[in-house]
């Protein structure tokens, strides 16, 4: 079978249970992912967006499917793993779960020292990301003196410093503040202007309408829907069964266009600034 | 005597013995600075034997599962944090609990010598309490002496069939006396009783603190009792997850979806299951995972 | 809580070389130990407190209480070795109680105090260290010593987890007295009971949660980071060893000068 490298990640048939627990994670999950992408996964708490994420760098390994990264299947070797690592980044939900090191420093450089970097080399790489992720006002306090969204930043430089391929960010707004949240949405568009494809949990259906190419929609450890924004925020059904609301600006879209006050045929707004031009 | 210089004696008494009593109801450790030198090397001269079973016995954990460093880490921490967390207290007074009783039931006396220096270590230089000169002499009596005490008692009451609860108060509760006992000596060893030699001088220090300690220790034995219990009643997989630690060498360890918390099956650890596993499930598994 | 470690992030003298800091520390302590001099004891506990108070930027009120802090093991343990209850009095003081004495010779005395200025001294030595300098620094300097490196490592994780345990554990402490889990005894006891068992479970959960992370970014068996160390300065180095050779000739000479 002729492998598409159009496809950064493709995922066939995946299943994973958790030991212990009767019900599937993970179902027959079957996805492609372009590369350079924007992508939203979307769904309820217990969807299997998080052990998706860890399937995807090889942490938890599927009971049955297959996963391809770049055109090849995950290889469960230590080097098979390594290298799909270096692919593959995931900023994890909670900040404390994954910073190990009280010092700033010490724990952006771990990850590129890993990957076999001369110090030299690693000290510059280093550097340029506390630069450009704006850590340099804290970068010599303790971990442990960070605020959220502090520590969120520092958590992003952590994978960043890596320069994976795939950069998956699990709700990374989660419990941020507006400011903090901004900041990171930020920092997510300039992943995208590096050619890095973006993979992002989010409860955030305004958000993602907007930003995303595509949208996944996950229940039950299966993709119920995929496709660009407009078509998955259209799918009534699928967002009923997803749990979640329609985006607000399409919402509004469609009353002014039942209501008469705006023409038939115009193009659904992704943001608030684009309905106001229509109107 | 005259009533006034009375009532100036018993006030005086009150007072030295509140002075006594409240401030000092603390773990025992001997204070930086506070030990001649020569006892200094001693005493961590007479730890390093127990220290380097217990590193090389930590260090077989590691190695055969690389995930437990994370594990064995987040135990000292949380002998630390237990140790550093006010107890309830009958005087009102701020104690704390040594953890080093709990530590040994929970991961094993080997884990806790060296957990335990490492946690004083911490605990003189964030916290002041102890110091980098008399580490010796209190890696002894608190990591080495007590948990040993604590881990043959618990042991020896599971083997006589003794009650669960009063098992674990006697193991923490006989510990913690232990501890404060090998600290007197420790103490009367160095700074012998002009009258009576070391045995008057321990019997000083084993009076002075006794105030202090005896209450602290049973209060620690309740709490290490509740803690236990509570354990192993709700949260059996997590024991049986850092049972590992405290397995004799040569036991059959426990099997692997036992071993990881919660049964969360990762990639690293099935790959030692490789040569079992049929090729087709997984594609083109080359090589199983080599240590 | 943990004061000393905030305190420590914020010293005017945190970017000096750690290696000498802690060279500096252990040298002196080393030295009031050996020598159990007052002389020296008083010199070393007046040139520590010039450096944290004075060079280090540490406010003085709150060095001063954590001077206190061993205080209360000073004073008993030392009333414990001044105070003998006999029945021959000896030369500094008798109280009599019925036939025994509660007495203490001179000489006793004379070490009592001499044992007290030679522990603060030594206090006033660690907390120059601990006060100046930062924890990772200081494992840093450790790593330089060539101790095992899993010993390393395991000081490094558990510095950092005891921060994010103590945030827990202080959670669920407010959670508790908010639902009235300290009304009494029992209750407090209850709910320290709870705590630990809860603070447990979870440590547990992160410590796996922490290794995927690790993982996730490639560790390999051994952590390497990269330390931002301030090069050591001869100047203060020379300075070190000055002192340090001051310090001896005290001890052993009755210099006029200090007597």
């Amino acid at each position: 079978m002729i492998r598409d490298k159009e496809w950064v990640i493709e995922v066939y048939d995946v299943s994973y249970t958790y030991d212990g627990n009767e019900e599937k994670a993970l179902d027959g999950l079957n996805l492609k992912i372009r590369r350079g992408a924007k992508v939203a996964f979307m769904g309820g708490n217990g969807s299997g967006k998080s052990t998706f994420f860890l399937c995807l760098n090889g942490i938890r390994k599927p009971d049955a499917g297959e996963i391809c990264i770049d055109g090849n299947p995950i290889n469960y070797t230590r080097k098979g793993l390594l290298d799909v690592r270096k692919k593959v980044g995931i900023v994890f939900q909670e900040p404390d779960d994954q910073l190990f090191s009280a010092s700033v420093y010490e724990e952006i450089s771990f990850g590129i020292l890993n990957l076999g970097i001369d110090e030299k080399t690693a000290q510059k790489e280093v550097e340029d990301v506390i630069e450009e992720l704006e850590i340099t006002p804290f970068q010599d306090r303790p971990a442990h003196a960070l605020s959220g969204g502090q520590k969120k930043q520092v958590a992003i430089a952590d994978i960043l410093v890596m320069h994976p391929e795939v950069m998956i960010l699990d709700e990374p707004a989660a419990a941020l503040d507006p400011r903090h949240t901004r900041k990171v949405q930020e920092i997510v568009e300039r992943l995208t202007e590096k050619g890095i494809t973006v993979l992002m949990a989010t409860h955030d259906i305004d958000y993602a309408y907007a930003w995303a190419d595509e949208i996944v929609l996950m229940h039950e450890g299966k993709v119920i829907r995929q496709g660009t924004p407009l078509e998955v925020c259209s799918d009534r059904s699928a967002l009923e069964t997803a749990n979640l609301e329609m985006p607000a600006v399409l919402k509004l879209h469609e009353r002014l266009k039942e209501k008469g006050m705006i023409p038939e045929e115009t193009v659904p707004p992704r943001t608030v600034d684009e309905l106001v031009e229509i109107l | 005597m005259p009533k006034k210089k009375k009532i100036l004696l018993r006030a005086y008494i009150a007072f030295a013995a509140l002075f006594v009593i409240a401030p000092a109801s603390n773990a025992m450790h001997i204070m930086e600075g506070y030990l001649p030198a020569g006892y200094c090397v001693a005493w961590g001269v007479i730890c390093l034997p127990f220290l380097i079973a217990g590193f090389i016995s930590l260090k077989k954990k590691v190695k055969e599962n690389r995930r437990n460093l994370t594990l064995i880490a987040m135990s000292g921490a949380f002998i630390f944090v237990i140790s550093s967390l006010k107890i309830p207290s009958v005087t009102g007074s701020c104690s704390h609990m040594t953890g080093t009783g709990l530590g040994a039931i929970l991961f094993g006396p080997a884990a806790v010598s060296v957990l335990g220096i490492i946690v004083l270590i911490f605990q003189a230089v964030l916290l002041a309490h102890g110091g980098l000169t008399t580490l010796g002499a209190n890696t002894f009596s608190m990591a080495i002496a007590g948990p040993l005490v604590s881990f043959g008692i618990y042991k020896l009451c599971r083997a006589a069939k003794v009650n669960r609860r009063v098992g674990v108060f006697l193991a923490a509760f006989l510990g913690d006396i232990f501890t404060y006992c090998v600290t007197s000596i420790q103490l009367a060893l160095a700074y012998p009783s002009e009258a009576g030699g070391v045995a008057a001088s321990a019997v000083k220090f084993l009076g002075v603190f006794a105030p202090t300690q005896l209450p602290l220790a049973v209060i620690e034995g309740i709490l290490t009792v509740v803690i236990v219990i509570g354990l192993e009643t709700y949260a059996k997989p997590e024991l049986k997850s850092i049972g590992f630690l405290r397995d004799t060498p040569g036991k059959q360890p426990p099997c692997l979806h036992e071993r990881i918390f919660a049964g969360q099956r990762t990639a690293n650890d099935s790959c030692r299951e490789l040569s079992e596993v049929s090729r087709d499930r997984i594609g083109e598994a080359k090589h199983p995972l080599s240590d | 809580m943990l004061l000393i470690d905030k305190l420590s992030y914020q010293s005017k003298l945190r970017y000096v070389n750690a290696s000498e800091k802690l060279m500096y520390a252990v040298l002196t302590l080393v030295l009031c130990i050996l020598s159990r001099s007052v002389r020296v004891a008083v010199l070393v506990f007046a040139v520590n407190g010039i450096l944290t108070v004075g060079k280090g930027g540490i406010p003085l009120f709150r060095y001063i209480k954590l001077l206190m802090i061993p205080f209360a093991f000073l004073i008993v343990g030392t009333a414990a070795i001044m105070v003998n209850i006999s029945e021959t009095p000896l030369d500094a003081f008798a109280i009599t109680i019925g036939k025994w004495y509660i007495t203490g010779s001179r000489a006793g005395v004379y070490q009592g105090l001499r044992l007290c200025s030679t522990a603060f001294a030594a206090v006033s030595c660690l907390y120059f260290l601990s006060l100046n300098t930062v924890m990772t620094d200081i494992l840093g300097t450790c790593r330089k010593l060539h101790l095992p490196p899993l010993l390393i490592e395991l000081m490094l994780l558990i510095y950092r987890f005891i921060f994010v345990l103590s945030k827990t554990a202080h959670a669920i402490t407010v959670s508790q007295q908010s639902r009235l889990g300290n009304r009494n005894f029992r209750t407090q006891i209850r709910a320290f009971g709870a705590l630990g068992s809860a603070l447990f479970v979870l440590a547990l959960k992160r410590s796996n949660a922490l290794y995927d992370a690790m993982e996730s970014r490639c560790y390999d068996g051994s952590i390497r980071v990269l330390s931002r160390e301030q090069p050591a300065s001869k100047k203060e180095i020379a300075g070190i060893i000055m002192f340090e050779v001051i310090l001896i000739l005290i001890w052993f000479c009755n210099w006029p000068v200090c007597g």
